[in-house]
């Protein structure tokens, strides 16, 4: 799976780094001095990357906890995001990652320890409850297996009262949250589209009914469970697709387990979308219906309004108002 | 495929496995067949920048595979051993290349070192030549990094030193690593292939923009919008027949617009 791993200076001295590269003895380890020779470089094709991505080990120096967009929320007043890899496992058509990075390499910053510290720090200046949303620039558990990330993480948010994890993923691989006991202040959260949609653009992610098994698992576990339908999807048969999708989950998901819901319609900006017309100039969800607004690419605004007014009117059959949130553009 | 090599002794085999034929009156010695050119370059930086560039001006096209492949010396591998350059630097210079390792091959991974002058001070799990830095440099100006690749056969190493290479068992070394070699060049040609851009897309827009006047503006939404309509399954025939009947360039683009509008929403 990981044949090339690339060792910033400093790096190779973590428990992280030395743990991964025992689990990887055959892997190719090719120093560099800054993650940034590797991963920044101008004329990298993110698309030929994705067939087979390496993994580079790096120490993240920068801002370590990042405030979210507002709206973007599940009821919380400090909400935050941190990234402790950048890039993802599957290759989903409609992702932001593919316009914003210029390499598919998946980046693991080592220094979990630093990350915790200004977790800390940010959840003891707030009076409110901080949450930290793990998943923005990546899924949150699908490497797993490479990464501990829940591994580590869940046990210190475990002891850190006045705070909130989200756990975002598109994986099955739920097996680190089956070992432990259910957070009471974590909510795992899955991303759906329906499966006509996901097979056409999320390449390599488990089908829905995997999914929907792996939700229930843990709802019978006990862990709190949240609905991602973000990026709703222009499709033909929108209604009964959808309408489908969310009979399925709240057949074997009991509505009790879920925190939350959120909607949100597909948008992203300009420059992203153009980047990633150039990666696939062939993919049919680019040429959608869509226009310019503020700097930012949306479905028009027709059909914006009526693909969440239908996705919402159908969700709300089988949970309160008080559990949806609408991501608004 | 554009194959960069300093020598003739080095070129020889892919001349020979490849079938390449000399092309008269090149500014370098140059070979070719179909598929693939080759150029001596001679030794060092400057001279692989500039057959690197010549090269691109006679291939001239973008996103083509590009190769340097030649004999090193290294610290750790036995002679003979072939290997692909994971980190290119430079004994004169702080940038650092990565040439991205997305295809399969069976190679050894290794830094390499492009130096000023012949080195026999060998450090361990480093190579040691005289171009491949100036080739990735400049080669990348015309392709993207991930179809640049350096493939190097060790001739020289702490047990067998520089002054012991036998210029004349250079061709058998490389003879050795062709097979591998070519698989990891038909991975490359054909990733090459997947980024050249539509040709049909090409064709039809210069066929439609002789039908009417089109401003350079109307011509980039021509285009943007027939790569749109084979994005969708719209088949561009049909568009070009559409447009064969309008009266003029913004009719016709009026006609395409509304025949896409219905079709743009996912199967």
């Amino acid at each position: 799976m990981i044949d090339t791993i690339y060792m910033e200076d400093g790096a190779e001295d973590s428990p992280k780094a030395k743990d991964i590269l025992a689990r990887y003895p055959k892997a190719n380890v090719i120093p560099c001095k800054h993650y940034k020779e590797v991963f920044n470089p101008a004329g990298q094709s993110f698309r030929l990357q994705k067939k087979n991505p390496a993994l580079i080990l790096a120490k993240q120096t920068g801002k370590l906890v990042h405030p979210i967009p507002p709206s973007y929320g599940v009821g919380g007043v400090h909400n935050y995001y941190f990234s402790h890899l950048l890039n993802c496992l599957y290759d989903c058509r409609y992702c932001f990652l593919q316009g914003m990075y210029p390499s598919a390499h998946y980046l693991l910053f080592v220094n979990f320890e630093n990350f915790e510290q200004e977790i800390k720090k940010v959840t003891n200046n707030n009076s409110d409850p901080s949450w930290f949303f793990s998943g923005y620039d990546c899924d949150s558990l699908a490497l797993e297996s490479v990464t501990g990330f829940a591994e580590h993480f869940l046990p210190f948010f475990n002891k850190l009262t006045n705070s909130w994890i989200e756990i975002r993923t598109k994986s099955v691989a739920t097996q680190v949250l089956q070992k432990m006991n259910p957070l009471s202040n974590a909510v795992v959260a899955f991303s759906f589209t329906p499966d006509e949609v996901s097979q056409q653009i999320e390449y390599g992610v488990p089908p829905v009914s995997s999914r929907v098994k792996a939700m229930k698992k843990l709802a019978e576990l006990g862990w709190k469970l949240g609905l991602r339908i973000d990026p709703l999807i222009h499709c033909q048969d929108f209604e009964l697709r959808y309408r489908k999708l969310f009979e399925e989950i709240f057949e074997s998901v009991p509505e009790e387990s879920i925190h939350s819901v959120s909607l949100g319609a597909f948008r992203m900006p300009n420059g992203f979308f153009k980047k990633i017309e150039k990666l696939y100039p062939q993919e049919p969800l680019l040429a959608g219906n869509w226009e310019k607004k503020d700097g930012m690419i949306a479905y028009q605004q027709e059909i914006e309004s009526e693909l969440k007014s239908t996705a919402q009117k159908l969700i709300l059959n089988y949970l309160p108002e008080s559990k949806l949130f609408t991501c608004e553009t | 495929m554009d194959f960069v090599v300093a020598f003739q002794g080095e070129a020889q085999p892919l001349i020979d496995f490849y079938q390449l034929e000399k092309v008269e009156d090149a500014p370098y010695p140059l070979f070719r067949n179909d598929q693939h050119f080759l150029i001596i370059s001679g030794l060092g930086r400057d001279r692989a920048v500039s057959a690197t560039t010549a090269l691109h001006q006679i291939t001239n096209k973008p996103n083509l595979g590009w190769m340097n492949l030649g004999i090193a010396g290294h610290g750790s591998l036995k002679i003979g051993e072939a290997f692909i350059a994971g980190k290119i630097t430079d004994d004169s210079s702080d940038e650092s290349f990565y040439p991205p390792q997305i295809f399969e091959h069976s190679f050894a991974v290794s830094c390499l070192q492009t130096c000023s002058k012949p080195c026999s001070n060998y450090q361990p799990d480093l190579g040691y030549d005289m171009e491949a830095h100036a080739f990735y440099r400049t080669a990348c100006k015309f392709t993207i990094r991930e179809l640049v690749q350096v493939i190097k056969i060790v001739s020289d190493n702490p047990d067998h030193d520089l002054n012991q290479v036998n210029p004349k068992k250079v061709p058998a070394m490389i003879e050795e690593n062709l097979k591998a070699i070519d698989l990891l060049v038909t991975q490359i040609d054909t990733a090459s292939f997947t980024m050249q851009s539509d040709k049909e897309v090409g064709e039809v827009c210069q066929r439609v923009q002789a039908l009417h006047s089109f401003s350079v503006t109307q011509v980039h939404q021509l285009r943007e919008l027939l790569r749109q309509a084979k994005s969708i399954g719209v088949d561009l025939v049909e568009i070009e027949e559409i447009i064969s009947r309008t009266s003029n360039a913004r009719d016709a683009m009026q006609k395409v617009t509304h025949l896409l509008e219905p079709k743009r929403i996912l199967g």
